[in-house]
């Protein structure tokens, strides 16, 4: 039987939310996957509203740095694990879900 | 609405080392510039930032711009445009100077920059960093550092975030771009005097490829959509030594770490070191790979094996220990594998594409006001790239039509863009937004990358196979195409607007290729047909293809030798690393 992972999303839009919230996906396969390739399968499968940067995909962009269970990662070079908390770099300013604003450092 | 537009000299699409290097030197010369990419600044899938260590560039005699060109076009198999390579590696030295002022850390001595060999190369001519001395470090790294911190400094004025999804044209010149800003999902038009397509290969039309995702063709689609010529299509390059076990998604490329840093063998299911049988019929590595496996005489995972078992153990493990915190490394452990007793599995996947846009000394494509510089541009490399020549001609090209832009620019009065045009192309671009239900986009670019991997890889390409997949791709062009469409509609970072927006080009991308590997019966470099083996002499010659109504055309034109002579002996002659 394959394993499967239940991960947490941060998700906030800043042109409408007042407040940031967390959506939870079950049931996601993660063995042998990275943190963004899972990103890129829930967002395949379950929710084309997720929004996110892939860059690179090779480890040297930085694009797609974000928080992994508290902490900071580049999520195309972190192995998935069967439980996650996925959210935005919080050195950056958030503009939608895991996208942030690399010009604006939080204060 | 009236869509809200902007206007410039100089447009520069795509902001890898092409791009910012002329949008550097077009605002040098006076002109306004107005840099574009799809993503963040230096955050983008620009190949630019992953580029390994080989930058060649001829700076000191014995060795000159001439010499390189020899070997450069010697080792394309003499189907390149020697003016156009002559005029790209004369422009090497002053982007090598200007890179160092900028804050490049090269090694130098003196006042003289240390160079080291690379295979292919008559002379020591690979630029080295200052910090490892070697030729076998991620140069990537330091331009990203470099480049993006060049266009803050100098103020170039700058629209990230922003696809731009076709060129705007009037009285058969390219006068501006339409695209759709990803933070908003505005669409707007942007006139130019001049534009500077930097948007990179295809390579991620290919279902295995090292490329960042989004390299799937958008200026190869939007330049052949305005009628500019493509030449030597077919030409693909792949890398062969990318991991197939322990598979490793995210890295292909690792199989390159243990390839060079510890000296692995290659070798088949039967532990025969094959190269060398390969190398005598003058095929390339990725060739003999390809080959080798499809042969039956790879791994149980599609692979060639490399080992490490005439490493001693303590150099294994030494090297393993400064490998640690890297990914690969992570994922070795986990999958239980132990090279110093196991091999693992190598096989090639999608590197850069070598063919694209014809383009002059100048830069200048077939249209006028449009330049084409980078990944983008054919007739450099030829058949086969040549160890670190690619950055090279990336800068190179940059510099080239920055300012050969900025001159142009001056000399013209303001586009007028034609309102109509916008309207059509606004249309277009909305459709998959606005479509209710359809086909979702990431499904029809799966079936893109597998007809293109089955049937146009570095070897096995067959009349029969680029027939079948030349019919396959119209199919998806006339009944998937019409049909993709976003299931979300939020217009802010919207993923799945850009993929249905990337399909068409990669559909263009890849019909290319196979129309051109159909018309080229013959094997030359990375282009290798089954049922045509062999180097053909009456075949020194270009495939070029063009939009003709709805139709693509096509048309074989001499290659012409104004410096360098093919030779029976030389012609042939290739670099392996």
């Amino acid at each position: 039987m394959t394993e499967l992972a239940t991960v947490k999303v941060f998700r906030y839009d800043r042109a409408v939310d007042k407040e940031s919230r967390y959506q939870t996906f079950e049931g996601i396969p993660y063995k042998d996957r990275t943190v963004l390739e899972v990103i890129n399968l829930i967002y395949e499968q379950f929710d084309q509203t997720l929004s996110f940067r892939e860059g690179c995909v090779n480890g040297t962009c930085t694009g797609c740095a974000m928080m992994v269970n508290g902490e900071p990662v580049l999520a195309c070079q972190k192995l998935a694990e069967k439980e996650m908390v996925i959210e935005p770099h919080p050195k950056f300013e958030t503009i939608k879900d895991l996208v942030v604003d690399f010009d604006k450092v939080r204060g | 609405m009236k869509t809200e537009t902007a206007e410039t000299d100089v447009l520069v699409v795509g902001a890898g080392s092409a791009g910012i290097m002329a949008a550097i030197r077009a605002q040098d010369k006076g002109a306004s510039v107005l840099l574009i990419t799809n993503g963040a600044l230096g955050k983008d899938s620009a190949v630019t930032w992953m580029t390994g260590g080989g930058f060649q560039c001829a700076l000191y005699p014995p060795d000159s711009p001439e010499v390189h060109a020899r070997d450069t076009i010697r080792n394309g198999s003499y189907i390149n445009d020697q003016e156009l390579v002559l005029a790209i590696l004369k422009e090497g030295p002053r982007c090598i100077t200007d890179l160092y002022r900028w804050g490049e850390r090269f090694w130098k001595e003196g006042d003289r920059f240390i160079q080291d060999v690379m295979p292919g190369h008559s002379y020591a001519r690979c630029v080295v960093m200052e910090k490892t001395k070697s030729t076998g470090e991620i140069k990537g790294y330091e331009h990203r550092r470099v480049l993006p911190n060049q266009v803050r400094v100098k103020k170039i004025p700058l629209l990230d975030e922003f696809m731009v999804t076709d060129l705007l044209t009037a009285h058969g010149r390219v006068v501006g771009v339409t695209g759709i800003d990803v933070a908003n999902g505005e669409f707007r038009a942007i006139a130019a005097k001049t534009v500077i397509l930097a948007t990179g290969g295809y390579a991620a039309c290919f279902k295995r490829y090292l490329t960042g995702p989004s390299v799937t063709g958008w200026g190869v689609g939007m330049a052949y959509r305005v009628g500019a010529e493509f030449m030597d299509m077919e030409i693909v390059d792949f890398y062969p030594y990318c991991a197939v076990w322990p598979r490793l998604r995210c890295v292909n490329i690792w199989g390159a770490n243990l390839r060079y840093g510890l000296s692995g063998k290659f070798m088949n299911r039967s532990g025969f070191e094959f190269f060398d049988a390969y190398r005598k019929r003058g095929l390339a590595r990725p060739q003999s790979i390809y080959m080798e496996v499809k042969a039956d005489r790879g791994g149980p995972h599609g692979g060639i094996y490399l080992s490490f078992r005439h490493v001693p153990v303590n150099i294994i493990d030494e090297y393993l220990k400064r490998a640690r915190s890297t990914i690969w490394y992570q994922q070795m452990v986990e999958s239980g594998i132990d090279i110093r007793n196991e091999a693992v599995e190598l096989f090639p996947m999608a590197m850069s594409t070598l063919g694209g846009i014809r383009v002059d000394t100048g830069c200048r494509t077939t249209v006028p006001g449009l330049y084409a510089i980078g990944e983008l541009i054919s007739g450099f490399d030829g058949a086969h790239t040549l160890a670190g020549n690619l950055i090279i001609s990336c800068f190179a090209t940059g510099s080239i039509a920055g300012e050969a832009a900025a001159a142009e620019a001056n000399r013209l009065a303001s586009p007028v863009l034609d309102e109509g045009q916008i309207d059509t192309l606004r249309r277009k671009a909305l459709r998959p937004m606005e479509q209710a239900g359809g086909i979702r986009p990431f499904t029809v670019k799966a079936e893109i990358q597998d007809i293109a991997w089955n049937h146009a890889n570095v070897a096995g390409r067959t009349k029969e196979g680029l027939e079948t997949a030349s019919r396959e791709i119209e199919k998806i062009r006339l009944e998937k195409l019409p049909q993709v469409c976003t299931s979300a509609k939020n217009l802010r970072y919207n993923r799945e607007w850009g993929q249905c927006l990337e399909i068409e080009n990669m559909i263009t991308s890849i019909e290319m290729t196979l129309l051109g590997a159909l018309t080229r019966t013959e094997s030359r470099g990375l282009h290798f047909r089954d049922d045509y083996p062999h180097k053909d002499p009456n075949w020194i010659k270009n495939v070029v293809i063009r939009k003709e109504g709805e139709k693509m055309g096509v048309d074989v034109r001499p290659a012409t030798f104004p410096y360098f002579k093919p030779k029976e002996s030389q012609e042939g002659g290739r670099a392996d690393d």
